[in-house]
């Protein structure tokens, strides 16, 4: 058996379309997540025209450069070759501080003018001119955030120039001290998307291959017993999902400084568990087709879904209600979120053994239909 | 003695429409130690599943097979380690090479045998670190003949291990086959080749429709027939059928357009001269004239009525 597990190893290396599906495929999800940089896609480029140059405008200013995503641009000389720019989208706004722009004596007025209720405060204040705003439509989200930067500040200053006490205020703090990378989400989906695609596919596809050319029935022709042929089959497996997974964080860490901040066992622990489920699945996909050709398309019937609503790329909560509730109990779904929870939340074994029972559940499951549609002969 | 011993095995196949297929009708017949024995038969006469039957790779419906006296139905384990099989277009591992392959399968058995030397006996010694994609058709059949001796057996099952080889190659595998019968193996084989049957085995079963209709030496399976040889000449000259059928020992006449005459004889050599007696008589002279001896094709002609390859 031994001498099996260690061909089988041998053989896997040397069949390309094993290698490309086990190894290649995702670590080229890795690369293409990892150098997909969605942090700088939000990013909104601005320019400001201060005219007023007074100490409002520059604190004005202060709220904005506090504010990551929104880049400064040097100013051009006139306003229309910045509107020349958001024309060409070369930036997204133009924000003009108009000369006008600065603590207006009249705030100061309301205590001087105390007794005197025959005129409103605000009727007293000059009217200042508007601060201009331009923006491109088409970008929706940045131009919302920036506008209510702008809206903010004008409320804010409004009220303190009325006079009017502070009654509401809110802190925030950013509960999530971690600086969580796209990436860092993506990770965990792609390790558990790999090891579904190349046990499912791998199995699916190898055994009936086996079965198609009468391997199986050579091999049966021989003492070696069934039970030994499956387990080495099923070793070899886990065996290149080890390497599948520890090339798979070694390139993310490597290249795109993926961060883990759980157990690495835990991890493996996961992936193998996963790995089983998958394994069945594939010795059931085998069993239930007549031949090569039916299983691969099975095991893409199979394997396809559970990529693209398993919460792979992205959380399976913002899936409809309906397709939600059916894709929690997928098998690749439990999996998923334990190795998210493990990988970037530090979470131990007491936070996500309701996935691993799920887990547990699965390789039942999914041992029951292997056991009872698998023949080793045709 | 018996190496293999074959006891009424039957077996029935369900059919579609739920009617019973007799792939194999109560057959019972031995084989002896050291020789080389051939099933012999067309398409679909019950060979490969008598032989599975044999290897245990299928149950009989029933009947009993004994290999050097143990049960392959009961004891099958121990019967495996006797055996070498070599199985009809089984396809061995993809990405391991010829050597690996023949290690690999060794070590599923009590013991193995060297690859290198295996390699030897078909002539595939150079080709120990090719994939088997890299062989030709030949070769393949020629591995898989090797494969099938990678525990040293007593016994060799090979199943058709000509079909689909051009003549040259098949030549040359009947030699590999008798050597390894020459090493003291007894092999068994199934052929619907009857020149292969007449060249290599020593006893031949003729299996027709599952039942083994005949069973002797190729020699005398065609020593039993009536006509031991068929004559055929060309002749201008007009003259009655009947004339030939009064010749003693001519069982048969037919001509054919091109003047041409077929004889069915019981012997050549007795029939012969009186054919001559008899041209010199008519003043026929008989052109192109042709004896062939009667074969394993014409005892399957005679006993079903049937040609082997149809």
């Amino acid at each position: 058996m031994l001498k099996l597990f260690v061909a089988n190893i041998k053989m896997t290396f040397r069949d390309k379309q094993a290698i490309f599906w086990s190894l290649l495929f995702p670590l080229m999800f890795i690369v293409i997540f990892g150098l997909f940089d969605f942090e700088r896609m939000g990013d909104m480029k601005y320019i400001l025209f201060d005219h007023a140059e007074s100490e409002l405008s520059a604190s004005f200013q202060a709220g904005f450069d506090k504010l990551e995503f929104l880049k400064k641009q040097d100013a051009p000389e006139t306003l229309d070759a910045a509107k020349q720019q958001l024309a060409d989208g070369d930036i997204q706004a133009i924000i003009v501080v108009p000369e006008d722009f600065s603590v207006p004596e009249a705030a100061e007025m309301p205590e001087d003018r105390a007794g005197d209720t025959a005129v409103p405060p605000s009727q007293a204040l000059p009217s200042l001119s508007p601060i201009e705003v331009y923006y491109d439509e088409s970008n929706i989200t940045t131009n919302q955030i920036a506008l209510s930067v702008v809206d903010k500040f004008i409320d804010q200053m409004n009220l303190q120039a009325a006079g009017a006490p502070t009654l509401f205020s809110y802190t925030t703090e950013n509960i999530q001290s971690k600086n969580i990378k796209y990436i860092d989400i993506i990770m965990p989906g792609i390790l558990g998307m790999a090891i579904m695609m190349s046990a499912v596919i791998g199995i699916a596809t190898g055994i009936s291959r086996y079965r198609e050319q009468k391997l199986l029935k050579r091999l049966s022709a021989t003492p070696i017993k069934i039970r030994n042929f499956l387990a080495a089959e099923v070793l070899s497996y886990l065996f290149v999902n080890i390497i599948q997974i520890s090339l798979i964080i070694l390139l993310a860490q490597l290249a795109f400084g993926v961060n883990v901040y759980g157990n690495y066992l835990l991890l493996y622990l996961i992936c193998i568990l996963g790995s089983v489920v998958f394994l069945n699945i594939g010795f059931a996909v085998a069993g239930y087709s007549k031949n090569t050709k039916t299983a691969e398309a099975l095991s893409q019937v199979v394997t396809m879904p559970m990529m693209f609503f398993s919460g792979v790329f992205f959380p399976s909560e913002t899936l409809p209600k309906a397709i939600a509730g059916i894709v929690q109990y997928l098998p690749l779904t439990p999996m998923i979120e334990a190795l998210r929870e493990v990988a970037i939340n530090g979470g131990g074994i007491q936070n996500i053994y309701t996935q691993l029972a799920f887990i547990g559940g699965w390789i039942v499951v999914s041992f029951a239909l292997a056991w009872k549609s698998f023949k080793f002969t045709n | 003695m018996d190496v293999i011993e074959v006891k009424k095995l039957t077996k029935k196949f369900k059919e579609p429409d739920k009617t019973d297929l007799v792939a194999v009708d109560a057959v019972s017949f031995s084989v002896h130690r050291g020789e080389i024995f051939g099933l012999l038969g067309p398409n679909g006469a019950g060979k490969t599943t008598t032989l599975e039957i044999i290897e245990g790779l299928q149950q009989p419906t029933g009947g009993e097979t004994l290999i050097e006296g143990k049960s392959t139905q009961r004891e099958l384990n121990k019967v495996k380690n006797l055996i070498g099989i070599q199985l009809q277009s089984s396809a061995y591992y993809e990405y391991l090479r010829l050597g690996e392959i023949l290690k690999l399968f060794g070590s599923f058995y009590e013991k193995a045998v060297d690859p290198d030397g295996l390699l030897e006996i078909v002539q595939l010694k150079d080709k120990k670190k090719a994939l088997i994609k890299q062989l030709s058709g030949g070769q393949q059949q020629r591995f898989s003949i090797c494969a099938a001796l990678v525990n040293d057996p007593k016994i060799v099952f090979l199943d058709e291990p000509t079909t689909g080889l051009d003549p040259q190659a098949r030549h040359l595998m009947w030699q590999f086959i008798k050597k390894i019968n020459a090493q003291g193996k007894t092999v068994i084989l199934t052929t619907h080749y009857m020149e292969e049957a007449e060249y290599l085995c020593n006893r031949v079963g003729i299996m027709d429709e599952g039942r083994i209709i005949a069973l002797d030496t190729p020699k005398n399976l065609v020593r039993q027939l009536k006509s031991s040889a068929r004559i055929h000449f060309r002749a201008e000259e007009r003259f009655d059928l009947a004339q030939l059928e009064r010749i003693d020992g001519v069982l048969n006449t037919e001509k054919n357009g091109d003047n041409v005459y077929h004889l069915k004889v019981t012997k050549s050599n007795e029939v012969l001269p009186k054919l001559y007696q008899w041209a010199e008589k008519t003043n026929v002279f008989m052109q192109d004239l042709e004896v062939i001896s009667a074969d394993l094709e014409d005892v399957f002609l005679d006993l079903t009525g049937k040609k082997l390859r149809e």
